[in-house]
């Protein structure tokens, strides 16, 4: 669990709000960087007729994954194309790992 | 799909382990007090702005929300409101989150909600929600 900086009295009293109630389930942390992916994603997918590619990510390898991260990766995939954008599996990846990637070599 | 976010706040926690320790969540609707429509995108980009000046960086989403308008007492005052609501997310630093910081942009959530006639407005800060009240005679629940 976070540690927190400032208590719940603290933050009422610096920004004067008048009450604040505990919101048992805390939905941040997953949604939204699933939800940052997504769009990232939508908006660098294009298609010049078969399925659409990454733009800018020319560099095509194979790589291995376990059969249960993969599982997980269709599942987000087939989760990401009900907007009606198609996604594969391998695209959900792309977009972790080159977030992963830049926040690793953030100076 | 609940087993998969488990697991995403590990996966999450092993590869950011010191990209952000706070979430701060501000949320403006689209309706006045009375339900009356207003465009809420030039304070969707104002609040932007400011979190991303404050905490570093910000992402909106657009939602919908609900709620029923009672009064002191606890006696419902309205139906169910809807509206479209609109959350900016900030991840902030344990530096990041001081005592100035909050005032400001807790300081333009008043503003927003002076200026667009609202009863009160909300912000969450770790799993806790906080009311910003405007009328001192009613309150949301």
């Amino acid at each position: 669990m976070v540690k927190r900086k400032f208590s719940p009295t603290e933050i009422r009293k610096i920004t004067e709000a008048s009450r604040s109630e505990r919101i048992p389930i805390p939905f941040y942390y997953a949604p939204p960087l699933l939800d940052e992916l997504r769009v990232w994603l939508e908006s660098r997918l294009s298609s010049s007729g078969g399925r659409p590619t990454v733009d800018g990510f020319e560099v095509v390898r194979k790589v291995r994954f376990t059969q249960e991260n993969w599982n997980k990766l269709e599942s987000i995939a087939r989760n990401w194309s009900r907007n009606g954008k198609s996604i594969s599996p391998a695209q959900v990846a792309t977009s972790i790992l080159d977030k992963a990637i830049s926040s690793l070599l953030r100076p | 799909m609940e087993q998969d976010k488990t697991s995403w706040k590990v996966w999450i926690k092993a590869w950011f382990p010191a990209s952000y320790e706070h979430v701060y969540i501000s949320y403006l609707p689209n309706k006045d007090r009375y339900g009356k429509e207003f465009d809420v995108e030039p304070w969707e980009t104002e609040g932007l702005k400011i979190q991303a000046r404050l905490f570093r960086g910000a992402t909106s989403y657009p939602a919908r929300g609900s709620y029923r308008v009672m009064d002191t007492e606890g006696n419902i005052r309205s139906g169910v409101m809807l509206e479209k609501t609109r959350m900016i997310v900030s991840f902030v630093s344990a530096t990041e989150m001081n005592e100035p910081a909050l005032a400001e942009a807790t300081n333009f959530l008043k503003r927003f909600g002076q200026k667009t006639n609202q009863e009160s407005v909300a912000f969450c800060i770790d799993g806790e929600m906080y009311y910003l009240d405007l009328s001192k005679k009613t309150f949301l629940k």
